[in-house]
């Protein structure tokens, strides 16, 4: 299925820019050849070449090509290039791990006996899952706070809400598509021939869902990228965030950036100056925007090629 | 239990919960002798398939075993663990199923499919499964075995398919072959293709056949001794010879006389609803056994099978007089 996927323009066209997009994002001090510590470090001030401020930060795309700076003074086209290997990475991480963890669940327990897993399931659609996620990130960075913990642990932490929020639905949907499939006949007669459950889902049930299962994982890692833009919105930023004190001295205003390079985080911390700095907030969404179509082209192209097949 | 390979006594299957019960199969006896045909048959709905799934304990999950033993080699199976099971699914009885091409995952070379029964069984080394796989091809009738090993089941007519799910019941080399409908999905020139495959293993390999069918040509052809189900219950059994001869039942009529006969020429052909009586007082049960009572009001009063000659017997209500029609 896969091999025939890479037949297909679509797919070759959004795999070939999410991979490109990450090995951009690995490579492009090299690439570019520029220094990633002094292209991402503040910029408090502008001078010109006598050494007189010609201007504080936000600066427009027009006066530091090609996007412009945050609030911070930060290179907005170099942060987003760097943040996109985190982003992509994270979305992917959570999508696997959803789809494997409920895959393993539906597996163990196909016909669950719990019969209004259904009806929970359904009622728990319409909590919009950044809500729940802002809950939940919320009170663990509350906890941070007080007992700080390394940023690999905040961020493997936020990763597993993040994961077991999505997973209750794709254990739904993965229970009834295999419950169906172990109704199949051939898997009766494999059955009367004595077959052990191990092989039955090694052989017959999991490549039968191969297709379905790389579906979900692309739709899981759209939801993925949505549920960190919308995060970010609300100031939750994976990986933490550290408050400076910016503005005037007398009377400082607290600005939260966020301290890994994530889109999300780009935009939540301009979030509220959209208006005065449109750009910081555009760009990244720009580019979560292409990001998804390039898996949607992914999903059509998978699509197509399963099409085909049956025809 | 003398030479019965298998043996099932009083089977009642039913299914649903406690509140809505239905009763599939109520006090269902067989037995299946060494190097026996059985014919268990019936119409659609009647009981014959649940019966025969559930020697494989393979009944569907709202359906139980309620009461009644099942003996395979004197040994009861009903109390067999799941895994215990395993060991004698395919390996001592195998089933073929009626829709073969169901029966065959679409995904799967039909070579591997074959040799799924000697994997989970271990019966040979993995590295001689080809070459048994290819054999099995060649005794099922394949003349181009090797080609039809690399073919996946859309690429195969609905009697190879068929072909090939006996190779698949067989290659363990079972001591008892359930087969469901064996030839419902095939047209007449391949009914009998299979129908040989299956009684000639039959033969050589001294097994049984519990042969599950609606049709009485393919019973007057291969089977020794006849089992007529009807509302999940036995209506008559007896040898083949007796059971043409002189069918006591109703039901056992109707069916016999539904074969199309070439010399009646014109007439219409009959169905089983000819021979329906047209009495109220059966409230749509026509072939029940109170058409053997002589009070009508008796609906639901016990029967039993009763031996109206040796070795022939017949359900009727033990509680009132057997009536011998025909």
């Amino acid at each position: 299925m896969i091999l025939k996927a890479f037949k297909q323009p679509q797919f070759l066209i959004g795999l070939l820019f999410i991979t490109g997009l990450l090995f951009f994002s690995y490579n492009w001090p090299a690439l570019l050849d520029v220094n990633k510590e002094k292209s991402l470090e503040l910029m408090p001030y502008k001078y010109n070449d006598k050494g007189i401020m010609i201007g504080v930060p936000p600066f427009k795309p027009s006066d530091e090509p090609p996007f412009g700076t945050d609030s911070t003074g930060k290179n907005l086209f170099y942060q987003i290039i760097d943040g996109a290997k985190y982003t992509i990475l994270i979305a992917l991480g959570i999508a696997f791990f959803r789809v494997l963890l409920s895959v393993i669940i539906a597996l163990l327990n196909p016909k669950p006996k719990f019969t209004y897993l259904d009806d929970l399931v359904q009622a728990t659609l319409y909590i919009p899952g950044t809500i729940l996620a802002y809950m939940l990130m919320t009170s663990l960075i509350a906890r941070q706070s007080i007992q700080p913990m390394s940023s690999i642990k905040l961020i493997i932490l936020q990763c597993l809400i993040l994961i077991l929020i999505g997973v209750l639905p794709l254990i739904s949907t993965f229970s009834k598509e295999i419950s169906t499939l172990l109704k199949k006949d051939y898997i009766v007669s494999t059955i009367a021939l004595g077959s052990k459950k191990t092989y039955v889902y090694y052989k017959h049930v999991l490549p039968e869902l191969t297709t379905r299962l790389v579906l979900v994982f692309a739709q899981q890692m759209i939801q993925s990228l949505i549920l960190l833009a919308h995060l970010g919105v609300l100031a939750i930023f994976i990986g933490g965030s550290m408050t400076l004190m910016v503005g005037d001295p007398l009377s400082p205003t607290p600005f939260t950036i966020p301290l890994e390079g994530e889109w999300a985080g780009i935009i939540g911390m301009s979030y509220s100056k959209m208006r005065l700095t449109p750009w910081v907030i555009l760009y990244p969404l720009a580019f979560f925007a292409v990001t998804i179509f390039a898996i949607n082209l992914m999903i059509r192209g998978i699509q197509n090629s399963v099409d085909i097949k049956k025809l | 239990m003398d030479d019965n390979v298998l043996k099932i006594k009083n089977l009642k299957i039913s299914f649903g919960d406690k509140k809505n019960k239905f009763t599939a199969v109520s006090d269902v006896s067989l037995d299946v002798k060494k190097n026996q045909t059985v014919a268990l048959i019936g119409e659609s709905g009647s009981g014959k398939s649940i019966s025969s799934l559930s020697v494989l304990q393979l009944l569907p999950s709202n359906g139980r075993i309620e009461n009644g033993e099942i003996y395979f080699k004197n040994q009861d199976i009903v109390k067999l663990t799941e895994k215990e099971m395993k060991k004698l699914r395919g390996n001592e009885v195998s089933m073929i199923f009626q829709d073969a091409i169901a029966l065959l995952n679409p995904g799967m070379k039909v070579g591997v499919q074959i040799t799924e029964g000697l994997k989970y069984h271990k019966l040979m080394p993995k590295s001689d499964l080809k070459s048994e796989a290819l054999n099995l091809l060649k005794n099922v009738g394949f003349n181009n075995p090797a080609f039809v090993y690399n073919q996946y089941p859309d690429q195969l007519s609905g009697g190879m398919k068929q072909r090939i799910q006996i190779a698949m019941a067989i290659s363990c080399k079972p001591q008892l072959i359930i087969a469901d409908e064996p030839t419902t999905s095939l047209d007449v020139t391949i009914q009998r293709q299979v129908l040989d495959l299956i009684n000639s293993y039959k033969d050589n390999h001294d097994a049984s056949v519990l042969m599950i069918t609606h049709d009485f040509g393919v019973v007057a052809e291969y089977a020794d001794w006849v089992y007529v189900m009807f509302g999940g219950h036995i209506v008559e059994s007896a040898d083949v010879f007796t059971i043409f001869k002189n069918p006591v039942h109703p039901y056992t009529k109707a069916l016999i006389g539904s074969i199309p006969n070439p010399e009646e020429g014109d007439k219409r052909l009959k169905t089983i609803q000819d021979y329906a009586f047209d009495n109220a007082g059966f409230e749509g049960r026509p072939f029940a056994p109170e058409m053997f009572s002589s009070e009508s009001k008796v609906f639901h009063a016990p029967s039993a099978l009763v031996e109206v000659e040796p070795d022939h017997y017949v359900r009727v209500f033990t509680e009132s007089e057997v009536v011998a029609i025909g």
